[in-house]
């Protein structure tokens, strides 16, 4: 993810100048041979579910459970708000598609086209430098899958979760599957419940702090192709991890689907930073659903930079449903031309003396359309809660679009809710200034909007964050005239 | 009054958002034998400078596009309830109407539509009482002609046991503005909307409302400013208090539409919480399809700061009058910025007797 890279070992090219960038840095493909991948057809029957759960050789209670899921779908209509999502027809969509390789702990061990995907998204390198461990997932299954030695010794378990399954985790997964988002809760929740299939997870014991982040990359590769990956994190009381996620996918002229979920369980005075850099391609529906649960005194942290997607509903949300907990949320939109992103966040305070902060920026250029869309709801038990809001919105030019949709819901008098959003333009005077410093006009632009989304890049590790930077960049070229 | 109910959405917000919320929009049951409000349920207690006759109407074709603030449905309940609208043209320089509304316990439908001719200022007063078991929508439609302004200030003083529908739609042209003033001093369930088309450039929207809502009553408020025109400007300022199990909606909306260069709009809600039974609802919208303009929202909801009760009580009051005072305290507000000397005035005494 930092960098260009050819082959395993050769040196990685540093991202320090824009110029060692170039657009195209996430859209490369391999052209898929159908006899290195097995898929199912595309479309959404009970055959086709029950053929995935046979190809994962599912437990008997998660085949019912995608069965009463595909039910669900089909019962539940798309939701009558946000970005049309029209363009996206089930009927083209292939909800499976597995190499046909099997998940190693060895990069050497992954196919050579996958690997070279991988390595060009600077994943090994990351993994070697700052990660404590790494799961890497092609399409619909995870193809790598390790955890730092030491990491592991503290009794950290990170793996794919259809082996953890069936291991001796299995109990746990059961009781935890899809209990935060049901099914129910909406049509691409239904949708997940019934096609899943790889993701990760990640169980910190009692105590443990995982000192470095864990990791894990989403590529989608194949056209017309949906993925459906499943993350489940339960941090156990006092513990403390920081869990990066990262995502991208090729361009293609049909329509792909990301219609993933994670469920995150903080436990009593733990912490989790969830942070996610998503830069999926311009053709990509991304219906993804985050969810969290904090325990007492525990605390929640969403870092999210949302870059790519044509069509994006994503609104990270957080149960504060024990006393004294909190969450944190800092999160960055740009949305460019063809892209409609419905991003935000939910939170619901049920604990005593929780509190919310949320810090917020999006930037809409060449016809971009922006939405910031979120809810604040306190309970009616949740004395002293304390939640703040603050969105900013950027519109780089007059043919793009910015909403800011937030709503508030307060059934407690002992609580203090504060709402603040800002919409404009970027300053001409500021233009100006740094012109007059010998800096041209599209460099002060794009120098405007990175300090206008420092808030979340100063909240990530410093590579990401000279990625996230880089990435405005790129989207920054061609803004004048 | 006809037991048979008929369901119509009031107040939905211009972007939806999630269902599960219930803040997109309102239902209210209605009297499928609704009826034009009858004689003396409207009193016209002043009337200076300005025309009734509708006639001097220069166009009535004007209010036919204009937005309604409590939504489209609007016209289904004027249409059941078969009622002519009431013309009133504001004359040369400035004029001032205030109307009484006296509404009994039947299902009423009506609606005033002000036409102000370019250059002249209109200052109107609508006082809403109601009966026990009331229903009643009044819709205001105004049309501001070019340089022309126009103040409308709402008092409601209805029921506990009664049904208000209070809409509010406004076009102002070039220069023209418009401003709501609103006080809800009583009860019941009153949805109140207002929209203003600043349809031309320099047009000016400016609300100020306060409401007490207390018991078991509702108030829903949707107000909506569509910005068309450059330079228009807009000033939602709302703020309230809540009390016993009383329910509160609030939906404000800027829209930036394009075309709309160097618009600025500024929303405000503050909203105090005096017991824990309450329900306090707010979606604070922009929407912007425009580069150059400026748009803020922002909204506070708490309890009374406890240094706040702290001064009071230095100052000698104790727990209840601090609390008595603080509940009048938005609606006292609103009601000191009323620039009629004559209402405000008859409005505070009232407020001073509750």
């Amino acid at each position: 993810m930092q960098g260009a890279h050819t082959n395993e070992g050769e040196h990685m090219a540093e991202k320090t100048y824009v110029e060692d960038i170039n657009t195209s840095l996430y859209d490369f493909r391999y052209e898929e041979k159908d006899e290195d991948f097995y898929k199912v057809d595309s479309g959404l029957t009970p055959e086709i579910v029950e053929k995935i759960s046979s190809e994962k050789d599912d437990p008997e209670w998660m085949r019912q459970f995608r069965l009463k899921s595909l039910e669900i779908y089909n019962k539940i209509s798309v939701p009558g708000w946000g970005p049309s999502i029209d363009g996206l027809n089930m009927d083209n969509i292939v909800t499976y598609v597995r190499p046909k390789t099997k998940m190693g702990a060895k990069w050497s061990d992954v196919p050579a086209d996958i690997k070279e995907t991988f390595e060009k998204l600077g994943i090994p390198q990351a993994e070697r430098e700052s990660l404590a461990g790494v799961g890497a997932q092609y399409d619909s299954e995870l193809v790598y899958h390790n955890v730092k030695e030491e990491v592991a010794a503290q009794g950290v378990i990170y793996s794919d979760l259809e082996s953890a399954m069936k291991g001796p985790y299995a109990e746990m997964i059961e009781s935890h599957f899809m209990k935060l988002v049901p099914p129910t809760d909406h049509k691409f929740a239904a949708l997940h419940g019934a096609v899943w299939s790889g993701g990760s997870f990640v169980y910190v014991p009692k105590g443990v702090t995982v000192e470095i982040p864990l990791q894990s990359y989403f590529r989608l590769n194949a056209p017309g192709a949906g993925q459906f990956e499943h993350t489940l994190i339960i941090v156990d009381e006092e513990a403390d991890l920081h869990f990066i996620e990262g995502c991208s996918a090729p361009k293609y002229n049909v329509a792909n689907l990301h219609a993933g979920c994670v469920e995150l369980f903080v436990g009593k005075n733990a912490r989790l930073r969830y942070s996610t850099i998503e830069n999926w391609s311009k053709n990509m529906y991304n219906l993804n659903t985050k969810r969290s649960i904090v325990e007492e005194g525990g605390i929640m942290e969403w870092v999210s930079g949302s870059f790519g997607s044509h069509t994006s509903f994503l609104y990270p949300m957080t149960i504060l449903k024990g006393d004294n907990s909190k969450m944190e949320f800092m999160g960055i939109t740009f949305a460019g031309e063809g892209q409609d992103l419905d991003t935000g966040m939910k939170v619901v305070h049920t604990g005593a003396n929780t509190s919310s902060f949320v810090n917020t920026k999006s930037i809409s250029k060449s016809g971009g359309i922006n939405t910031f869309r979120s809810a604040v709801v306190i309970g009616k038990d949740a004395k002293g809660a304390k939640s703040s809001v603050s969105c900013a919105s950027l519109m780089l030019d007059r043919v793009s679009r910015s909403d800011t949709i937030p709503a508030i819901d307060v059934r407690c008098d002992d609580a203090d809710v504060g709402h603040e959003a800002k919409i404009g333009k970027i300053s001409d005077d500021a233009i100006f200034y740094l012109m007059s410093r010998g800096i041209s006009e599209e460099d002060a632009r794009a120098m405007i909007v990175s300090g206008f989304a420092n808030n979340v890049s100063k909240e990530l590790p410093l590579e990401y964050a000279v990625e996230m930077n880089n990435l405005i960049n790129i989207e920054m070229k061609g803004t004048i005239g | 009054m006809d037991n048979t109910l008929n369901s119509i959405m009031v107040n939905p917000i211009p972007s939806k958002t999630w269902n599960w919320l219930k803040m997109n929009e309102s239902n209210v049951e209605f009297p499928s034998d609704v009826s034009a409000l009858p004689e003396g349920s409207l009193t016209v207690k002043a009337f200076d400078n300005a025309s009734n006759d509708a006639s001097a109407c220069p166009d009535s074709s004007v209010f036919e596009d204009i937005e309604n603030g409590v939504g489209e449905d609007v016209k289904k309940v004027l249409d059941a309830a078969g009622s002519e609208p009431a013309y009133i043209t504001a004359g040369a320089g400035e004029s001032l109407v205030k109307l009484d509304f006296d509404l009994d316990n039947k299902g009423r439908a009506g609606e005033v539509r002000f036409y102000v001719p370019a250059g002249c200022k209109m200052k109107a007063v609508m006082d809403y009482k109601s009966a026990k078991g009331s229903f009643a929508l009044i819709s205001a439609k105004a049309y501001v002609e070019e340089g022309a302004s126009f103040e409308l200030i709402q008092i409601h003083r209805t029921d506990d046991d009664s049904v208000l529908l209070d809409n509010v739609g406004t076009a102002c042209e070039k220069d023209a503005g418009f401003k709501l003033t609103q006080a809800f001093v009583s009860g019941g369930r009153i949805y109140a909307g207002a929209c203003c088309d600043l349809r031309g450039d320099r047009s000016a929207f400016d609300i100020r409302s306060g409401y007490r809502i207390y018991d078991d009553h509702e108030l829903d408020i949707n107000y909506i400013a569509r910005h068309r025109g450059a330079k228009t400007d807009s000033n939602i300022n709302v703020s309230g208090v809540l009390q016993n199990t009383a329910v509160k909606r609030f939906r404000g909306t800027i829209d930036f539409i394009y075309g709309s260069v160097a618009a600025t709009g500024n929303e405000k809600e503050d909203v105090l919480l005096l017991d824990e039974d309450v329900v306090n609802k707010t979606v604070p919208i922009i929407l912007c399809e425009e580069e150059d303009v400026e748009g803020n929202h922002g909204a506070t909801i708490g309890r009374l700061s406890e240094d706040l009760e702290f001064y009071l009580q230095s100052r000698g009051l104790d727990k209840d009058s601090i609390y008595k005072l603080m509940s009048m305290s938005a609606l006292m507000s609103v009601c000191r910025s009323i620039s009629d000397e004559e209402t405000k005035e008859e409005l505070l005494g009232y407020l001073s007797q509750e």
